[in-house]
């Protein structure tokens, strides 16, 4: 039998599989999407349905107890996990977008051109994005759901959930930006990319062909270590009531109504502890298997 | 040369920045006075709008805006109608800033001492502490451990106040909870570049040579490990003092975070306009002092 070529992605995915804490990470997340996505049917429970007893504490017919409006904390914290996820993963997704095109075209056209766009990142990062978060929801969101509306009658409830996409992902790229930026610049000068110019490739050729699989690795290292901060982010936003609209949650709405339940009349810190472990160990799991990737694909650990 | 220019850039960023947020709020739709005590009638809409020169064209209003910021005045507030934003701001930023300040105290009070042992003592139990801690900070976030501390401390102990702002006990909350995810950060920064330095020739020499253990490390090997700490300094301020806001509406501190949203959802032009020249401003100059700190540790950038 032939032993099985070793390409570097293959040894990325030995390193990988050899490094406890990823795949822990790696097992938790996995455990954590399958409750996502099927725990709400499995359960059979409506997590919008209200009943007759508000705040009851985790019990039986409630693991996680109910909140203000007797509506099933459990129920609610997949569904609200699922939205986080769902805005995490797609927020992540456009940054990359963004921020890998930003950054291969800076570094592969340099000169002016690349001195601008880096300012440009650099303008971008020392600003409060709140801030363009803010009024990009804030003047758009009657438009798109209008236009939802006309077009698309039923995509007309999630139209935050679209902005915040665009928004999340649109404030999260720099750092993509930064690190292709840099990854091509020390590529742009090597032999076989001279040779393919000497030959005549053109730069789009050269780009998709020479570079951009070059730098897939650390792409994929940073857009794991993206989804996190975009949930985070999400979080943050909902928190202060710019994400998530009611009665839809996410795990940062649902956070923030049982910050709100905070009185040292009667603690009910089920409604505060559950959502925030939920979401606690949802970083916790991406936090691992970036580090484990990153781990994975530098070469520096090749032993 | 180049940081002077950077500086004169300072203005000009903050009159664009300024601009768009100018024109970007006045398209958002909805105006200051919709929610005005109803009924309003078309009389007391229109007096408020002439009185707020909001009766004018956009150009009239922006020149009006601008000829008020060049002395300095940000205007009334439309929310708050008898204060301007400047006493607003003169009353919530300092509150704000020190929040942010003391955050970033505990940031490298607690961050760079664990990072420090953890590299020292790589593996060792220092190490697993330091560790322990980044693990906390990562998945832990403010807005989560704020009311988890109050839950614990307040609620459960009584030790400490549930909220406000003045106090000794009224701080020590806050500044933890906005603090110790940047502390993860940085110790995780100084780790990681510490074990590097360690590893360099030059402290190898300096050991062969005798130099005391003590004094190897913090003369010689902090240094250059504190660059990737330092230059993570300007996006942890700007994180810091917009991370605050969550912070201040847990423990109901009077500090800028909650002019933000309100401003927005009231349509405040002023007032939000006046904060985020203020924010963009700070942040702009906070980046440059970072760089400039950077430049003053880094040798090989000082001397090109």
């Amino acid at each position: 039998m032939r032993e099985s070529p070793s390409t570097p992605a293959r040894r990325a995915w030995s390193r990988f599989r050899h490094n406890r804490a990823a795949l822990v990470g790696a097992v938790l997340l996995g455990l954590i999407l399958l409750g996502v996505l099927l725990g709400p049917t499995l359960l059979g429970i409506d997590p919008n349905q209200a009943s007759e007893t508000p705040f009851a504490p985790p019990s039986g017919a409630h693991w996680f107890g109910t909140d203000i409006h007797g509506r099933d904390l459990f129920a609610r914290s997949l569904v609200g996990a699922r939205i986080s996820l769902l805005v995490g993963l797609t927020g992540a997704a456009v940054s990359v977008l963004i921020g890998v095109t930003w950054g291969l075209v800076a570094a592969y056209t340099g000169g002016r051109t690349d001195a601008w766009m880096m300012r440009t990142v650099d303008v971008l990062y020392a600003l409060p994005n709140i801030i363009f978060v803010m009024l990009v929801i804030g003047l758009t969101e009657t438009h798109l759901v209008r236009g939802l509306q006309s077009v698309a009658p039923g995509l007309a409830g999630s139209a935050r959930l679209f902005l915040l996409f665009a928004c999340l992902g649109a404030v999260s790229w720099l750092n993509m930006a930064r690190i292709v930026r840099g990854q091509v610049l020390s590529l742009r000068h090597r032999p076989f990319i001279l040779a393919s110019q000497v030959l005549g490739a053109p730069a789009s050729f050269i780009l998709r062909r020479h570079l951009l699989p070059n730098v897939t690795g650390i792409i994929i290292v940073y857009a794991t270590l993206t989804v996190p901060a975009v949930i985070l982010y999400e979080s943050f936003l909902s928190f202060l009531g710019l994400g998530i609209r009611p009665p839809d949650a996410s795990l940062g709405t649902l956070i923030e109504d049982g910050a709100r339940q905070l009185n040292p009349i009667q603690i009910r810190w089920w409604l505060l502890v559950f959502p925030a472990g939920l979401l606690a160990s949802t970083l916790l799991a991406l936090h691992h298997i970036g580090d484990g990737l990153r781990d994975a694909f530098d070469p520096r650990s090749e032993s | 040369m180049n940081l002077l220019r950077r500086l004169l850039l300072v203005p000009l960023l903050v009159w664009i920045v300024a601009t768009l947020a100018f024109f970007l709020m006045r398209a958002a739709p909805g105006g200051p006075f919709d929610r005005e005590r109803a009924p309003a009638s078309k009389e007391v809409e229109a007096a408020l709008k002439a009185r707020y020169h909001l009766d004018e064209s956009l150009g009239r209003q922006y020149l009006r805006f601008l000829a008020g910021l060049a002395t300095g005045d940000l205007g009334p507030s439309f929310k708050y109608r008898h204060h301007s934003v400047n006493d607003i701001l003169a009353q919530a930023l300092p509150v704000s800033l020190t929040l942010g300040w003391l955050a970033f105290g505990t940031a490298l009070g607690i961050g760079i001492p664990a990072g420090f042992l953890g590299a020292v003592y790589r593996g060792r139990w220092p190490d697993w502490g330091g560790s322990f801690l980044v693990l906390a900070g990562v998945c832990i976030p403010t807005f989560v451990l704020a009311p988890l501390l109050v839950l614990f401390f307040s609620l459960k102990l009584g030790w400490l106040p549930v909220a406000l702002w003045g106090s000794l006990p009224q701080v020590l909350l806050p500044t933890f909870a906005l603090g110790l995810y940047f502390a993860a950060r940085v110790s995780r920064l100084l780790r990681e570049g510490l074990s590097e330095t360690l590893r360099a020739p030059f402290i190898m020499t300096a050991r062969a040579k005798g130099l005391g253990e003590f004094q190897l490390l913090l003369r010689h090997a902090l240094r250059p490990s504190l660059l990737p700490v330092i230059s993570y300094c300007g996006p942890m301020l700007a994180d810091l003092l917009t991370g605050s806001f969550v912070i201040e509406r847990v423990f109901q501190i009077p500090g800028t975070g909650a002019f933000f949203v309100n401003s927005f959802f009231s349509r405040d032009y002023p007032m939000m306009v006046g904060l985020v020249i203020v924010y963009s401003a700070l942040l702009l100059l906070l980046n440059l002092a970072t760089d400039l700190a950077y430049r003053w540790l880094d040798p090989r950038v000082r001397h090109a």
